[in-house]
């Protein structure tokens, strides 16, 4: 396979093997916490290393643990994984733990992380386990990014971000003149509407991508 | 064999949907111009032609959406126009939502009710919820604070107590039927309601059109008179009923139906055949949880009027009601009908229970700022110390205490009117009370009589009320009525004028279980240090009855000569307006206690 | 461990036990690695809020010693800014379910020295006005003190509700932590005494009247207090343990009734019985003695009450 053809298809699959907009997992934290950027890639990062961890974990040990009592097991290494995670965010970066509040401790039962470690890291090498955790992980926080994109634009008119370390502000451009934001897109509301719509657009592009090949070996036939 | 009776769900014959929409149009167009109509006599034309603007913004931008939605989609964008009656939904959603949103908010608003209410689950007859009362409930929810200011101080702040649901919802729901008549003399009586004359919603105010309307749609056979009649029956019952049990009469009954969006919903949102339950049994019930829908979450909720989301819950059952009342309907009458009467009677206990338990009269308090209900001659203007001298031929300078200076100001008085206002000096905060100083604020005291009522200008309450209390000490003195003085401007000499700003004079309420007795624990520096004293006073009569000395700090030997029983005992009587001498040799203890005494008195009459 | 069967339950169980083990060891290590920093980042947050109110002040966080004092729940933290005041964080909640947390503070005088949203989301335009940064409500605050009524804000009812509330709330802490009875906002709400025991008792024939007399001795205050007796007025000073809302000892400092039979009240045996005395106890009479008695008992109950706050 090519270079470019693999990076296209990287980038398909992003959209396509979606965890948040493909397989419908994790809506949870996707609906709750994308108000803002900041939120958006903290919690994206804290998923990703947990899950790449749990991954990597989950795939050393799957051959020494029984069959019955892989479910403790997992969730053990799991919910350590998180609460270290969460007592690194709480010290570090004060105020992302103060945003995201309650959904830091419920990464454990986000539906990605015990899904793939069921799905794929309890049978396969700690290589690929890695590999898929990571990717994984990387595909959610560009769901969530883009969750959050287009919620803070709407919602508050401006598009910021700031140092989750020191709390300092990057960038704030204000994008939508004061006044004619619409706060809808901040609360509850506004997520199901934007996650519904972006679902459909991914689905909508999926459903084309698949006439393609159809059409394709259609057309070789 | 079995024999279904059903109505046809699948039966749609365009020919005929369109004329229902047509004359639809029609009659929303006429309440449309009413309401214009009657906007432009009260307020002006341009309100009026505001109401007729925002109607065409919210069409032409419900037709785009429209148009764009069919052009992705590759239909043919004319004839899917022509089915999909987004016109509908837009001059609904301009008539229930009020005459001061932005055009920016119905544009969103209504793109997104056309989008998500109706384009999304198919278009026009398979939406589920009403779209217009969806969007209306967009503007509530985000667009509360982006309003056209100038609009809503033209419309909304010279409205005292707000719209008759606000006004309503401030007196928890129930008003005596003693004092009906003063409450709905608000708006001006039932009358000037039914005929538009009072704003709420644009769409809301012409009872009588929205009847005639409904009469007229009834006869072309356009809606159907079970949910409109059942709806509007079980309102007035059970408001009826309700406010009989609090002591309130029948106009109580008939406020409910006439305000708020009642009248215009039953005839215009709930009559739509889309969104509401298809068989006859099913709208009985869907009219039946409407009205207690709107009764309790008029009621118990936030929201000044329950009407529009008592129709989008509503809405929501829809699909459930449909199969409640399912089936065959011939042969299975009677089950269907005990359903229905089954499932109403329930429904209707729960409004009634919530009705009798749930609901509490409220005096709503004089607020800090807004909407004022007191006649200029009648307002408390004690606080702001106003003094005007006349200058001859109606010509006054005023002066008064704003919120933390005396402003003045010079005011012109011909024929009981003023008819000119000129801040001469402001002496209260820059930004904040000079709100209330500007041209578009003082030109609203022309014309002004002492039986005017005046709005403080909100934001800038304190400067208002020096305003307003110079406005009418000035009309006062020009009809010979004397001005009368605040207890603060006490006669030179007297305790109330002593200035113990030195003293730092500080009281708190110790007890108050003899009222009116109210004893105060207070402290005021004294030579070198801080006494502290109980002070006892008749609130009622102004009067110190004692003075006890709890802490004794200044010099031992020289300053308690002032703490004597016999000097403590010249203090029993003493009034604000009275004199009362230093212990000589201990001046500043007799200071302190003055002091004391003097915040005491300040306190027990609410300075 | 090769040998073992892996299906056997011993295995499972030491398996279960090795993973716990291990993840304990980490998560211990994580904690006391992050532990310090996460107690920093705390008072590093709160005083920027406490600065807000007190600038430049000497803080300490008292919450834990005080926050008994507060029995409706809305008090988080109370901080006492040496010699300037006490602050308060409050949360209430308005329209927004959510809820909001703000902060304000008393100066030694009582007078409320600032006023500001911590965290709010209360509708935009309507309740978020009463939080305006400077706003009209904020001023209103300041020119108010712990005896002046908090007003609601016309348009913003149901936030400056719960505002009034949670300033009620902080009122009563900060006038039982100064000694000092504040005004309430609302109806006051009375919990009724236990019939007959000292706090329901009706005492108002014996007009008693207690002042603070000393309170060097925290938690026991002093009081000077007076009461109708048989004829005259007796005297006494009530010491209180301000914080048990008992008594600790009554002495009787002026005695103006019949000699002979009031004074059978006043005995040393008789005044030993009020020691450990809270309102919700009875305390019989001195038989022979009952006026003298009454005005003892109502000395008691006031110097109570005045300890509580009421």
């Amino acid at each position: 396979m090519s270079e470019t053809t693999r990076k296209e298809n990287f980038f398909t699959r992003l959209l396509t093997d979606n965890p948040v907009f493909g397989l419908y997992l994790g809506i949870c934290s996707t609906l709750a916490i994308t108000t803002n950027i900041n939120n958006a890639i903290g919690m994206g990062v804290a998923v990703t290393v947990v899950l790449t961890l749990s991954n990597i974990l989950v795939s050393a040990v799957r051959d020494i643990t029984p069959d019955d009592i892989h479910i403790p097991v997992y969730i053990v290494i799991i919910a350590t994984l998180v609460t270290i995670v969460g007592m690194l965010m709480q010290a570090y970066t004060p105020s992302l733990y103060s945003a995201l509040g309650a959904f830091i401790d419920l990464i454990v039962v986000n539906c990605i992380i015990l899904g793939r470690a069921e799905a794929f890291a309890s049978m396969n090498p700690i290589g690929p386990s890695a590999k898929d955790g990571l990717l994984m992980g990387i595909s959610y926080t560009v769901s969530l990014i883009a969750m959050s994109l287009v919620r803070q634009i709407l919602g508050t008119g401006i598009l910021s971000f700031s140092n989750p370390f020191t709390n300092q502000e990057i960038f704030a451009l204000r994008l939508i003149p004061k006044g004619f934001e619409i706060p809808m897109f901040s609360s509850q509301v506004g997520a199901f509407l934007t996650f519904a719509c972006l679902a459909a657009a991914i689905a909508a592009y999926k459903n084309s991508l698949a006439a393609k090949e159809k059409a394709k070996t259609k057309g070789a036939k | 064999m079995k024999f279904s009776y059903r109505p046809s769900p699948n039966f749609r014959s365009k020919r005929h949907t369109s004329r229902i929409m047509m004359d639809l149009t029609v009659c929303l167009l006429a309440v449309l111009l009413c309401s214009a109509v009657s906007y432009s006599i009260i307020y002006g034309p341009a309100i009026g032609i505001r109401a007729i603007l925002m109607a065409a913004v919210s069409v032409i931008t419900a037709e785009a959406t429209e148009a764009v939605y069919f052009k992705i989609r590759k239909m043919d964008i004319k004839k899917e126009l022509e089915h999909s009656y987004g016109w509908v939904t837009a001059l609904i959603l301009t008539l229930i939502t009020r005459i001061d949103v932005s055009y920016y908010a119905l544009i969103v608003a209504t793109i997104l009710c056309i989008i998500v209410g109706k384009l999304v689950f198919g278009g026009f007859g398979q939406n589920i919820f009403n779209p217009a009362a969806f969007g209306e409930a967009i503007i509530m929810n985000n667009f509360a604070a982006s309003k056209a200011a100038d609009v809503t101080a033209k419309v909304y702040d010279t409205l005292s107590g707000g719209t008759p649901m606000a006004a309503m919802n401030s007196y928890g729901w129930i008003i005596e039927k003693a004092n009906f008549p003063d409450f709905i003399q608000q708006f001006g009586g039932f009358s000037n309601m039914a005929m538009g004359g009072y704003p709420s919603v644009i769409g809301g105010s012409c009872a009588i059109v929205i009847l005639l309307c409904g009469a007229f749609l009834l006869w072309r056979k356009d809606i159907n008179y079970h949910l409109s009649c059942t709806y509007l029956v079980v309102l007035f019952v059970m408001s009826l009923i309700v406010g009989l049990y609090h002591g309130a009469g029948v106009e109580y009954a008939l406020f409910h139906v006439l305000g708020g969006g009642v009248l215009f919903g039953t005839v215009f949102m709930m009559t739509d055949p889309v969104t509401t339950p298809i068989s006859i049994p099913g709208r009985v019930i869907f009219a039946v949880g409407c009205a207690a829908l709107t009764m309790i979450l008029r009621w118990r909720s936030n929201l000044p009027d329950g009407v529009l989301f008592s129709i989008l819950l509503m809405n929501m059952l829809t699909p459930a009601i449909d199969r409640l009342s399912d089936g065959n309907q011939i042969k299975n009458r009677k089950l269907i009908r005990n359903k229905v009467l089954g499932v109403s009677a329930v429904i209707m206990l729960i409004t009634l229970l919530v009705g009798f338990f749930g609901i509490e009269a409220k005096h709503p308090v004089v607020s800090a700022s807004g909407a004022n209900t007191t006649a200029l001659k009648d307002e408390d203007f004690a606080a702001n110390a106003v003094e005007c001298t006349a200058q001859g031929n109606g010509v006054y300078l005023c002066k008064a205490k704003g919120f933390e200076g005396v402003n003045e100001a010079t005011i012109t008085v011909k024929d009981g009117k003023i008819v000119g206002f000129e801040v001469t000096a402001f002496h209260d905060t820059p930004g904040v009370g000079d709100m209330a100083t500007a041209e578009a604020e003082l030109t609203r005291y022309n014309g002004v009589s002492l039986d005017s009522i005046i709005d403080a200008t909100s934001g800038a309450s304190f400067t208002s009320s020096s305003l307003r209390a110079m406005a009418a000490a000035a009309l006062k003195a020009d009809a010979g009525e004397p001005v009368s003085t605040a207890p603060a401007a006490a006669p030179e000499g007297s305790l109330g004028a002593e200035d113990f700003s030195a003293n730092e004079p500080y009281c708190t309420v110790w007890t108050n279980t003899n009222k009116p007795e109210y004893v105060y624990k207070c402290t005021a520096k004294g030579f070198e240090g801080v006494n502290k004293a109980l002070v006892t006073v008749n609130k009622d009569e102004g009067k110190v009855i004692a003075i006890e000395v709890t802490e004794f700090n200044d010099t031992k030997g020289v300053g308690d000569a002032a703490v004597a029983e016999a000097e403590l005992a010249r203090y029993a009587g003493l009034t604000l307006d009275a004199k009362i001498d230093a212990t000589s040799g201990a001046s500043m203890t007799s200071a302190s206690l003055r002091a004391m005494a003097a915040a005491a008195l300040n306190a027990a009459a609410g300075n | 461990m090769k040998n073992l069967n892996k299906d056997s339950a011993v295995y499972k169980m030491l398996l279960l036990g090795i993973v716990c083990g291990v993840c304990g060891l980490l998560l211990s290590g994580a904690n006391s690695l992050t532990a310090p920093l996460i107690e920093q980042n705390k008072l590093a947050t709160i005083k920027e809020k406490l600065e807000l109110i007190f600038p430049g002040g000497d803080f300490s966080d008292v919450t834990d010693q005080y926050i008994a004092l507060d029995e409706t729940g809305l008090v988080d933290g109370i901080y006492e800014a040496k010699d300037k005041g006490y602050i308060f964080t409050l949360h209430g909640t308005g329209y927004n379910s959510d809820g909001f947390t703000f902060i304000t503070g008393f100066d030694n005088d009582g007078k409320i020295a600032g006023f500001k949203a911590i965290e709010q989301k209360e509708t935009d335009g309507i309740g978020s006005r009463c939080f305006t940064d400077g706003g009209e409500y904020e001023q209103l605050m300041l020119t108010l003190t712990t005896a002046d009524p908090i007003p609601l804000l016309s348009g913003a009812t149901l936030t400056s509700t719960a505002i009034q509330k949670g300033m009620d709330a902080a009122k009563t802490v900060f006038g039982g932590i100064t000694g000092g009875a504040v005004v309430p906002s609302g109806p006051k709400e009375n919990t009724a005494a236990a019939e007959g025991t000292l706090g329901a008792e009706d005492f108002s024939a014996n007009e008693p009247y207690c002042t603070v007399w000393t309170n060097t001795d925290k938690p026991e205050y002093v009081y000077k207090c007076t009461a109708k007796g048989f004829e005259g007025t007796n005297q006494a000073l009530v010491t209180v343990n301000k914080d048990e809302g008992k008594i600790v000892a009554i002495e009787v400092t002026e005695f103006n009734d019949t000699e002979g039979v009031g004074d059978a009240a006043v005995a040393e045996a008789e005044l030993a019985r009020y020691a450990g005395l809270t309102l919700d106890q009875t305390i019989d009479a001195t038989s022979g003695a009952s006026l003298t008695s009454a005005s003892l008992r109502a000395m008691a109950a006031a110097a109570l009450e005045a300890a509580a706050g009421n």
